[in-house]
């Protein structure tokens, strides 16, 4: 357990040496809040509606912020790491001493993700309740569901964490990946609810999305905060959550059994 | 004059070996080429997610139509092609000619520093998709907008496409020039390249001071909203003058700060 506990402190010291990156990452999410703020005022004064596509002004301007920093924090970027290790043989190091790979992953992530969740929890809580003490919110965003979005972020954290995990497998069978990490990632912001709330979206298209786990990533947590949901809601959307981890879980393993078979260990 | 013709001569015909060895280096690493056009792929998809909100919500937005919106979001792709292809990936270089002391060789090179150092490198992959996307956008846009397909129309649409090309170029160049004083411009090269997202929908979503800065302080519009302004009558006189000066003002700047700049430059190691 011991050393897992310091791949932990690995992860944490890596977040707190690049902290001015993440900074600096928090802070060209401005840009994009500032676009969709002037594209929705504009909407709103043209059509003259109070709702919109189910949402009303601040409404969709909370989830725009929320959106913006969350899909900041779910962020992953290990899957390049590991397909690094496939490719130069680093891997095997790995299996010659008595750590596991997965485990030493998991808890170097979380250790990463430990003071940017802190950071962003700390900007959300202010920027929530200065919005529900100055402007007249349609739904109240109140101290319990506050609380509970708090305990659903680590989850979606650790869904993510998961899905990257399978992602990785591919370098297995692929010597160059970059590309398709990439174009995933872009793909899962928009599938996760990261620009615009998935709902928005019609019918269809969320049929499709119920299919799959990123809903439960970005829009899932935001519909805890800003009322959306009713408290039942959560907790089946929680118990989703769980259910992919598990699901992902055992995808992992069965994906890196199967790439472990192929693995040869070049270079290294 | 004849001087002038033989010295834009020999540019183009460098600027043709840039192209030829770029596709060479291309063809060589073939992977790169597909996840280049992959990764575009998926940029698209992003940018369209506004267009489909847009028509979703079906209403005129301060009098553009979803399809007039459409041919504004088309020529946005088209200029991130174009921006990405042939300017993006020198000027993030240039920092990196300017702290590791690189660029000593390509001064004692017999040609411009400007042009070989801001020009040298052409990736094709990433306009492939962008180019024919946009262009498809903009041909459903301009025909459902019914705007006339005439000579003034197309002349001025792709007139005012490339001094956006030429403004591009200005004003993303001036922050990475920075880098003769502070060396690394990481941060900054991210936030001025976010500014150009804000083409991502048409300039009169935005409000009256965010216009006037947008498009005579950093001028930002100017890059793709005047095309598509133009062939919807959404420009004034003034701004259709400006739309063809500016862009000349700030590369005469831009050459002024360069030529300011690299007095600054010290060469590093050796």
């Amino acid at each position: 357990m011991r050393k897992y506990t310091k791949a932990f402190t690995l992860g944490l010291q890596n977040a707190l040496e690049y902290r001015m990156n993440f900074l600096l990452i928090l802070i060209s999410c401005i840009f994009p809040i500032l676009i969709q703020y002037f594209l929705w005022t504009t909407i709103f004064v043209s059509k003259g509606d109070s709702e919109v596509l189910g949402y009303n002004f601040n409404q969709i301007i909370v989830y725009t912020i929320c959106a913006a920093l969350l899909s900041k924090l779910v962020a992953t970027g290990f899957e390049y790491e590991v397909s690094n290790d496939v490719k130069n043989g680093q891997l095997s190091k790995f299996l010659v001493q008595p750590i596991g790979y997965f485990q030493y992953r998991i808890s170097s992530f979380l250790g990463e993700k430990t003071p940017q969740i802190i950071v962003v929890m700390l900007i959300l809580f202010i920027i929530l309740t200065s919005l529900s003490l100055f402007i007249h919110m349609e739904t109240e965003i109140t101290l319990a569901r506050m609380l509970m979005f708090f305990l659903v972020v680590p989850i979606s954290i650790l869904l993510n964490f998961f899905i990257s995990y399978c992602l990785s497998t591919l370098s297995f069978w692929l010597l160059e990946v970059w590309g398709i990490y990439h174009t995933f990632g872009l793909l899962s912001s928009i599938a996760s609810g990261g620009i615009f709330p998935l709902d928005m979206f019609g019918a269809t298209i969320n049929r499709i999305l119920d299919f799959l786990p990123f809903k439960y990533i970005v829009f899932f947590p935001i519909n805890v905060i800003n009322g959306k949901l009713p408290w039942d809601g959560i907790m089946s959307g929680v118990l989703m959550q769980f259910t992919w981890i598990f699901v992902l879980f055992l995808l992992s393993k069965l994906l890196w059994y199967k790439g472990m078979q192929r693995f040869e260990s070049v270079g290294g | 004059m004849s001087q002038i013709w033989k010295n834009t001569r020999r540019y183009a015909y460098i600027y043709f070996l840039f192209l030829k060895y770029s596709l060479i280096s291309l063809m060589a690493y073939r992977i790169n080429f597909v996840f280049g056009m992959l990764v575009e792929l998926g940029y698209i998809v992003i940018k369209l997610t506004y267009v489909y909100i847009v028509f979703r919500v079906g209403e005129n937005i301060n009098g553009l139509t979803p399809y007039n919106v459409t041919l504004f979001v088309g020529t946005y792709i088209i200029m991130s092609g174009i921006y990405s292809a042939l300017l993006f990936f020198n000027f993030i270089k240039l920092p990196e000619l300017i702290r590791t002391g690189d660029l000593d060789m390509y001064i004692t090179k017999p040609i411009s520093l400007q042009f070989i150092t801001t020009l040298k490198s052409i990736d094709i992959s990433v306009a492939v998709p962008n180019i024919i996307g946009g262009v498809i956008m903009v041909a459903i846009g301009w025909n459902q907008s019914h705007i006339e397909v005439n000579a003034a129309n197309v002349i001025g649409y792709v007139g005012y496409l490339i001094l956006g090309v030429i403004t591009t170029y200005s004003i993303f160049l001036i922050p990475q020039m920075l880098a003769f004083w502070t060396v690394k411009t990481t941060g900054l090269t991210d936030l001025s390249n976010s500014l150009f997202d804000f083409n991502q929908m048409p300039m009169t979503i935005y409000n009256r001071l965010l216009q006037r800065v947008g498009t005579f302080i950093i001028p930002v519009f100017l890059l793709t909203n005047y095309s598509p302004l133009f062939l919807l009558h959404g420009l004034s006189r003034l701004e259709m003058v400006w739309g063809i000066a500016a862009p000349f003002i700030f590369l005469i700047l831009v050459r002024i700060f360069w030529n300011y700049a690299l007095r600054h430059y010290t060469s590093a190691s050796s």
